[in-house]
């Protein structure tokens, strides 16, 4: 008995996995099980690619793999751009293939170590510096001309280039933006500022906040004054927002690391800096306008006043919540104004086994027409600036915000070779910070392993 | 204890037997090991495969390396938490489950359903139920006119929560032991021990628990081990804080080799635990047999 | 009077009995419970009726289906369901049929290096997996493993621990039996499989139970090793629902409760062959 039923769990286990179906459609949404693979055509090479003089006649099949983190509208944008690009070059598949986001940051270096990395990758535009000094990313010499680069906010290509080289090719950018429920704070009779040049103060912007959510009790309702997306913010791209405007811009606690990109004391533990890590804690411990945990939502579910998140976010409001007023104001600065221009960059394995082809395509991924296909899916503000007035949602307001942000005083974030490191302990810092760690302890001991850690990198 | 013999005749079938699953060991066990061991002596880069030799560096920095300390300090205590609890609740359990009546059937079942589901999907619950102000279990304690607690973002409050958590999973796989063992025990003992007039507790204390020592012994080194290798609900639920409080061994391993790009670094960390775990099985096995 | 109070203390045990039960049954099946009731609330509700607690807490308002079919039809949860319960299948399967093989020589065969071997495989289980995922993920894609459904399952067949239980349970059997299938002219493989194997059912099924819950339960080693999205499996399904710009519990909660459900059933179906083990086995002595 036991025998037979052994052996029939292995047959119908033999069976299952054996049924494996060989492509799958295309679904309108994302799926988690979606495959993009362009169609070969085995036919003579077309005009369009004779023209292509850079590279020879590309008659052989390319097959090149794009890896991608999974969320966020880029499988959806990327198919486009990969719709685009089988047009020009029908001969050059390209498989994308997504991980779960959770996973990608570990999961990239992994990838890197074994004999066979994806061809193309993204990484997020404040890694490229580490992954270059690490010598797993090709030289992207010829993806832009001069033209390019003029057209391109200067600080993103510096950003995404090593000792002059460029290693990643921005295309698209996101900034940040103080999202607010329109009716809460009608109805509490408090003012927004409408426009970039307007703005209001960390200060000012917790007195508001704090009004609102005393408004709101006082009809007996709970809400939070201000949420992230994951509470607290596991990220630098949003504490970095409020520390580094605390100082002038150009000053030590600014540019929150040295320009070697090994030294951190004297830059996070700054008089300023303090200041901003006392404020911070303020806000989520003596003042509980901002949730120690996460709550799934919040924003969304009219349990918060405001939230700070970026440009896309409003896509995702507007599919999920329906009935939600909402509208964007710039972010609060204070003595220098603060809005992080970050966003994943496609890169190409040094180890690949098609850089050449790879690098053709981060061209035309790069290029005009790339970004267009891109925002036909998922919108994004593209980094040339040329661009800007091309796509509708930003030129207007409430997304008019994001657009203008990065033309006045969108930064990147700390550029330092070891910017990995120095995020996750920095961020884990400022957690600890908002759950009520004691600074005096948690901020020296953070700077003592952030620069034991990047001491590494010391040229 | 007699063993088969024909002694060429048992070579052959032994080999034959143990093949298969000595095969897989070798490849996708032991050589990974191998492999570890010769990268905790270099400075290895996963990335950029550069790798150097730099001797017994790596093994020496454990000394000084007080975040280390504290990660086995961490994980003791993970230790302390949860494994005496869960061993005599899986105890009790078992006892209470014994019998083959239906609705304890049921009960059974039931306890061992959080040992089959994924631990990746109890991380996730279980982290949204431990919310500080919107969580299912401070609903409850507020409904019992308790106070709320911080839970997962208290360093005093973090450890024991995920212990917590972890006993709730594991304690039916205890339990399934704990009855195996039982079973072990013939009901002839039980009947003369009753015949004789001994009552419940003095069975249990003088009967039932000598003859299960075997037993327990095997659960006890089985959740040590597994105990000082926890990794993915923490890695899950608190990442290692707030403020290093959760930071285990396997995670700062992790660490190392996945953020720091330290390889030879936690390769190093990983042999000195497997060290530690060998000596702690080498010495049950002695008080096993 | 002497009846009356042992009646008494009778029913009150019983009661503070049946009391624990209740507690101990909901104590396990409140959070699943939880789970279950908002894989069908619409998203808004979901963490909407948390704090007060209250009755909407447990039980949707709008009771829904969507998250499913959101889930099943849009993102093709099916194929990483089928795919996990393949893979766990034959993985138990294949692991307690060779570990079971190792377990029985290194229990009741004598041979040289026995005792080596024996220690060799205990020590694979003082070593974490996060520690050699690396490494083992490199060595499998050098044998050229890497992306198949092979290279998913092959590396755990050797399982130290269930090598170690089973060898455990072939130690108890007593001798008798051994020497009489000797005396009737079995070779040693028909020993293991005719006589020894069905002596240790309910131990197998334990190991099975134990042996599935790790196979379903991965997520690391098939998200380095498998790339094709129909080999994904339901963790890395799972997983991938927590993106940078939104968690999507709805369907997280969905996902969890058609991962939990199958696993449920094939366990409460096999508890059957436990409790039949248990009662017709006739194991005595130690």
């Amino acid at each position: 008995m036991f025998k037979k039923i052994l052996i029939s769990i292995l047959l119908i286990s033999f069976l299952l996995i054996g049924c494996t179906t060989p492509t799958q459609e295309t679904p309108q949404s994302s799926p988690i099980v979606t495959e993009n693979t362009n169609i070969v055509t085995t036919e003579a090479p077309t005009a369009t690619q004779i023209v292509q003089e850079a590279t020879p006649t590309q008659e052989e099949e390319i097959n090149l793999r794009f890896i991608i983190p999974e969320g966020g509208g880029r499988l959806e944008g990327y198919t486009k751009v990969l719709e685009a690009y089988k047009k020009i070059k029908p001969n050059v598949n390209i498989k994308l293939e997504t991980i779960p986001f959770k996973d990608y940051y570990s999961q990239l270096p992994v990838m890197w170590a074994s004999d066979n990395p994806a061809d193309v990758a993204l990484v997020d535009s404040c890694d490229v510096k580490y992954y270059a000094y690490e010598g797993v990313l090709a030289q992207l010499d010829n993806v832009f001309t001069p033209e390019d680069i003029a057209d391109i906010v200067p600080s993103l290509i510096e950003e995404s280039s090593l000792n002059g080289k460029l290693y990643g090719a921005p295309f698209i950018i996101s900034t940040q933006g103080v999202f607010y429920n329109t009716e809460m704070f009608a109805e509490a009779g408090v003012s927004v500022p409408q426009s970039v040049e307007e703005g209001w103060t960390w200060d000012d912007y917790v007195a508001k906040i704090k009004k609102v959510v005393e408004y709101e009790k006082s009809k007996g309702k709970d809400v939070w004054g201000l949420v992230f997306i994951n509470n607290p913010p596991n990220i630098d791209i949003w504490t970095h927002l409020i520390v580094r405007s605390f100082g002038e811009v150009g000053s030590p606690t600014y540019k929150a690391v040295s320009d070697d990109g090994t030294k951190v004391s004297g830059y996070l533990d700054t008089p300023e800096a303090l200041e901003a890590y006392k404020f911070w804690q303020d806000l989520y411990v003596t003042q509980k306008l901002a949730p120690q945990s996460t709550v799934p939502d919040a924003f969304g579910n009219q349990q918060a006043a405001t939230m700070i998140s970026f440009a896309a976010w409003g896509g995702t409001l507007n599919a999920k919540f329906p009935d939600l007023k909402w509208s964007v104001a710039p972010i609060p600065y204070n003595k220098s104004h603060v809005a992080h221009l970050g966003e994943f960059v496609p890169v190409v394995s040094a180890k690949g086994k098609n850089v050449e082809a790879s690098k053709e395509f981060l061209k035309f991924l790069a290029s005009a027409d790339g970004i267009l296909a891109y925002n036909q899916a998922t919108t994004m503000i593209p980094v040339r600036k040329s661009l800007i007035p091309q796509i509708n949602v930003f030129t207007e307001m409430p997304l008019k915000i994001f657009a203008d942000q990065m033309i006045t005083y969108g930064v990147p974030r700390p550029m330092l070779i070891g910017h990995p490191i120095y995020n996750k302990l920095f961020s884990q810092m400022m957690i600890d910070i908002a759950q009520g760690a004691d600074i005096n302890t948690v901020v020296p001991s953070t700077i003592t392993e952030i620069e034991s850690q990047l001491a590494q990198f010391k040229q | 204890m007699k063993y088969i013999n024909r002694k060429s005749e048992q070579y052959f079938y032994a080999i034959l037997l143990i093949l298969p699953a000595l095969t897989a060991i070798l490849i996708f066990q032991i050589w990974p090991i191998f492999e570890l061991v010769h990268v905790s002596f270099r400075n290895y880069s996963m990335l950029s495969g550069n790798s150097k030799w730099i001797g017994l560096q790596n093994y020496i920095h454990t000394l000084h390396d007080p975040l280390l300390w504290r990660t086995f300090y961490n994980t003791i205590w993970f230790i302390f938490l949860k494994i005496p609890a869960q061993m005599i609740f899986a105890f009790g359990l078992a006892l209470l489950v014994q019998s083959p009546n239906r609705g304890i059937g049921i009960l059974r079942t039931i306890i061992l359903i959080p040992a089959i589901t994924s631990m990746v999907v109890i991380s996730a619950i279980w982290g949204l139920m431990y919310h500080p102000t919107n969580g299912l279990i401070n609903s409850f304690l507020e409904l019992l006119h308790l106070p709320m607690q911080p839970f997962l973002i208290s360093p005093k409050q973090a450890m024991p929560s995920i212990a917590f958590m972890t006993i709730w999973k594991d304690v039916g796989f205890n339990m399934i032991l704990y009855l195996a063992g039982l079973m072990g025990i013939p009901s002839s003992i039980y009947e003369a021990a009753k015949i004789d007039g001994a009552g419940g507790i003095q069975i249990l204390r003088y009967i039932t628990i000598p003859l299960i020592k075997r037993t327990t012994i095997f659960i006890l080194i089985t959740n040590l081990i597994m105990a000082f290798k926890v990794f993915t609900p923490i890695y899950l639920m608190t990442g290692g804080g707030p403020t290093n409080s959760t930071r285990v061994i396997v995670l700062y391993i992790y660490d190392n080799a996945f953020i720091y790009n330290k390889m030879g670094y936690a390769s190093s960390i990983s042999i000195i635990l497997g060290i530690i775990l060998l000596i702690i099985s080498y010495f049950s096995t002695k008080e096993y047999s | 009077m002497n009846i009356r109070l042992k009646l008494i203390n009778k029913y009150i045990s019983k009661l503070i009995l049946w009391c624990c039960i209740l507690i101990l049954i909901l104590f396990f099946t409140i959070p699943y419970i939880w789970m279950a009731s908002s894989a069908f609330k619409p998203r808004s509700e979901i963490f909407a009726y948390i704090h007060p607690l209250s009755w909407r807490t447990f039980i949707p308002i709008n009771p829904t289906f969507e998250n499913f079919r959101t889930l099943l039809v849009e993102k093709g949860f099916w194929r990483p369901l089928l795919n996990s319960l393949g893979i766990a299948v034959t993985t138990v399967g294949i692991t307690l049929l060779v570990s079971s093989m190792m377990a029985f020589a290194l229990s009741r065969l004598k041979f040289n290096g026995r005792d080596l071997i024996f220690a060799l495989v205990l020590a694979t289980m003082m070593i974490p997996f996060e520690a050699i995922m690396v490494p083992m993920f490199l060595i499998t894609q050098k044998l050229g493993l890497d992306n198949t459904y092979l290279g998913l399952f092959l590396p755990w067949i050797g399982d130290a621990f269930i090598i170690f239980l089973l060898r455990q349970q072939f130690l108890e059997i007593p001798t008798d039996i051994q020497d009489a299938a000797i005396m009737d002219g079995c070779n040693p493989f028909q020993i293991y499989w005719k006589i020894m194997m069905p002596l240790i059912k309910p131990a197998l099924i334990s190991a099975a139970f134990i042996k599935f819950m790790y196979s379903w339960d991965s997520y690391i080693w098939p998200l380095i090793i498998t790339r094709d999205p129909q080999k994904m499996v339901v963790a890395v399904a799972i997983g991938k629902l927590f993106t940078d710009q939104d968690i999507l519990w709805e369907l997280i909660f969905a996902g969890s409760f058609i991962a939990t459900i199958p696993i449920v059933i094939l366990f409460i179906f096999l508890q059957r062959y436990y409790v039949e083990g248990i009662t017709s086995t006739g194991l005595h002595g130690q």
